[in-house]
């Protein structure tokens, strides 16, 4: 599956701005489906259907990430910013950018960095710029409302790879895998790569709203316990199989939803993890919310550095996410 | 004959309408644009909607809306010398309440937000901080509790008392005058206040090629409530969001150069993104060419700050959604301070762009086309 993943942690896509990483799975996913559209927000929806006889599933994972958005352009050249999601400000100093038309630069900060950088202290995010190396304002190939990423290559360490991204294109890859291998399945499936999950799901709620789904899984990624001393500590394990979601800060997973999906391993005889993840959530609770409500739950990808340039996840746990997921959705809705 | 008169707009911006309690405001408009309309109707949560049929033969629909609420305080106690403890409804910051006139409940009695005289404390820990606004108190002038008790109920709303006032040499006010072309305004409420006058002049320049369902929402302030039930209910194409928001060309601290990105009299804001939501890319890419088209100036708001109906009225369909802006300074404080250029270039981009709005609104990924998947 690495041939998916390397292509779509490489794609470009703050929230609001997963055009490219659209395309990339649009292709892969028509040969697949029985019609795709895109929505008004810019969700890409494949309907695979099944015969009549199984329930309306959504599967959603996001196309977007976290980035940065220029705010203010000053005389010098140097730009402003300001996070889209939740970018941890300890990973920026020294940190190159990439803007949307290939523009690179450099993130730096008030005081010189050589400065800074012995500093105990962290500035607010007022005291940060981007130079992308212009001589003065006047010329600039980026302004104000411009978005960036991090720059932050994949890189393959064998059974396990690392990359800036990886939440959620490693779930991305894990649905556009699971539409491939499907054979044949009782249900309408939707798969539903989304966008703007890292801004509040928002492409979620109108997916889910136009959907109108029974059951909704969202395909993500999870933080581990398994790195030296966790503040928050968790069960959950880098390579000891796809994390069946119990609960997040925004989303108790539906018992039914959650047990159908153990049941689906254990019969596969699938290695699975439960996972209770004490910070973040996912489109679940966007899906769990839409209209009278649905059905939600979620399969995770375990993953460590969540949110930092050098995400870390397990193929393993990737190609169990695949085969969980294709095992459940085979078989009947349980009566 | 316009409806834009100065006398308009300063009815308009010194009527109160905190939020959830906008009667004053929400007759007042009724009243203006009845006779502009083909329907009018205000929902359970006190929404006014107003509908003005288009002339395509299959109109789409396209929903413009501007809150009439203003942020505002309540009274939660009153104490046992007739002084009223407050809280607040809606984002504002304390530093800008203290010694303020206000007006107070539904007989708008005059009130001060008291600030205690230096004379009497030493410490400047104390007089020199500014307090919580749960340690605010305002005085009706009342000699007791009872005194008090029988002018004013806790939950009776508080709102800045400010004239409105031309600003500048000529400050005389003609009431049936038209708005002058240039020049700046002071007053309270431009939040949002200014969108609403833009979208009385929308639909006075009407009809348009598709209906325009005019939506003046409540309780922007405390959560974007009214967009949130009329999102649900208009079943809108395509939305447009008119605001009263920042603007940063506020001097610095002495001695620091400032780089605004937004500056008054540069003319309307266009949002790209704020905290809230991601202006639809299409609809953005309408409004630019459209002012490029027509010459009419435009900046960008601040991205990323404040937030607005947009992400209310479109969070569960996902209509697609601009937002415009006349800049303003001083926003959520007593007094706020806009260009007249602005406001009304503003209006001219707007009408400019919903003349050759409905090609926009005919592609496969319209919301029309999406509805039955």
């Amino acid at each position: 599956m690495k041939e998916l993943l390397q292509p779509l942690c490489d794609a470009f896509g703050p929230a609001g701005f997963e055009d490219e990483v659209r395309e990339l799975i649009r292709e892969w996913i028509e040969p697949h489906c029985d019609e795709v559209r895109i929505d008004t927000m810019g969700n890409l929806v494949g309907l695979r259907r099944g015969n009549g006889k199984g329930r309306r599933i959504m599967l959603a994972a996001h196309m977007d990430e976290i980035g940065l958005i220029i705010t203010q352009v000053e005389d010098s050249g140097l730009l402003r910013f300001s996070q889209i999601g939740v970018v941890p400000l300890k990973t920026l100093l020294g940190m190159r950018v990439r803007f949307a038309n290939g523009t690179l630069g450099v993130i730096s900060l008030e005081g010189g960095a050589e400065v800074e950088i012995l500093s105990r202290e962290l500035p607010d995010m007022g005291k940060w710029f981007v130079d992308v190396g212009a001589r003065e304002r006047e010329g600039l190939p980026v302004g104000v409302g411009d978005v960036a990423t991090l720059f932050r290559p994949f890189a393959d360490l064998g059974e396990r790879v690392v990359a800036g991204g990886l939440d959620d294109r490693a779930g991305c890859a894990v649905l556009v895998e699971t539409l491939r291998r499907l054979e044949s399945s009782p249900h309408d499936i939707y798969f539903a790569f989304t966008v703007q999950e890292e801004v509040g799901s928002r492409g979620a709620t109108t997916a889910a709203y136009m959907i109108e789904p029974d059951i909704g899984i969202a395909v993500d990624v999870t933080s581990t316990g398994d790195t030296p001393r966790p503040k928050q500590p968790m069960a959950v394990r880098l390579g000891a199989g796809p994390a069946i979601k119990v609960a997040d800060r925004g989303l108790i997973s539906h018992p039914r939803v959650r047990e159908a999906l153990v049941q689906a391993a254990e019969a596969e005889q699938i290695p699975y993890q439960l996972e209770v993840l004490p910070l973040g959530s996912t489109d679940a609770q966007a899906m769990q919310r839409a209209r009278g409500g649905v059905l939600a739950g979620a399969v995770s990808v375990p993953c460590r550095y969540i949110h930092t340039p050098g995400e870390m996840i397990d193929m393993h746990d990737l190609e169990g996410a695949v085969r969980l997921l294709t095992a459940f959705l085979a078989r009947p809705w349980p009566a | 004959m316009t409806l834009l008169t100065q006398g308009f707009l300063k009815q308009l911006t010194e009527l109160p309408g905190a939020p959830g309690d906008e009667g004053p405001v929400r007759d007042f408009l009724a009243r203006t644009i009845r006779p502009l309309v083909d329907d009018l109707w205000v929902d359970h949560i006190g929404n006014l909607f107003a509908l003005r049929r288009g002339t395509d033969l299959e109109p789409r629909r396209v929903a413009v809306l501007a809150h009439m609420d203003e942020v505002a305080l309540f009274v939660t106690e009153i104490d046992d010398q007739g002084f009223l403890k407050v809280a607040a409804s809606g984002g504002v910051n304390p530093r800008t309440l203290l010694g303020k006139v206000v007006q107070v409940g539904p007989e708008h009695l005059p009130g001060i937000i008291l600030v205690p005289p230096d004379h009497f404390n030493r410490d400047p820990e104390v007089y020199r901080k500014v307090p919580e606004i749960d340690a605010l108190v305002v005085d009706i002038g009342a000699t007791d509790k009872e005194n008090a008790r029988a002018r004013v109920k806790v939950g009776h709303r508080i709102l800045f008392q400010t004239p409105f006032r031309l600003m500048g040499v000529d400050t005389t006010l003609h009431a049936d005058a038209p708005l002058p072309i240039q020049g700046r305004i002071s007053g309270k409420a431009f939040d949002d206040r200014l969108g609403c006058a833009t979208l009385v002049a929308l639909l006075e320049q009407a009809p348009y090629p598709f209906d325009l369902l005019a939506v003046f929402t409540t309780q922007e302030e405390v959560g974007l409530r009214g967009a949130l039930v009329a999102g649900i209910k208009a079943q809108a194409d395509a939305a447009f969001v008119l605001e009263g928001t920042v603007c940063d060309d506020l001097p610095g601290p002495p001695g620091e150069k400032r780089f605004p990105t937004t500056r008054l009299g540069n003319g309307p804001t266009l949002t790209q993104r704020d905290r809230s939501w991601i202006v639809h890319p299409p609809l953005l890419r309408h409004l630019l060419r459209t002012a490029q088209k027509h010459n009419i100036p435009y900046q960008f708001k601040h991205p990323n700050v404040g937030g607005t109906d947009a992400s209310g009225f479109a969070r569960y369909q996902g209509v697609p959604v601009a937002i415009v802006s006349t800049p303003c300074r001083y926003i959520h404080g007593p007094v706020s301070v806009a260009d007249l250029s602005d406001f009304h270039n503003g209006i001219r981009l707007l009408s400019a762009a919903f003349a050759d709005l409905p090609s926009l609104l005919a592609g496969e990924t319209s919301p029309a086309a999406l509805r039955d998947f």
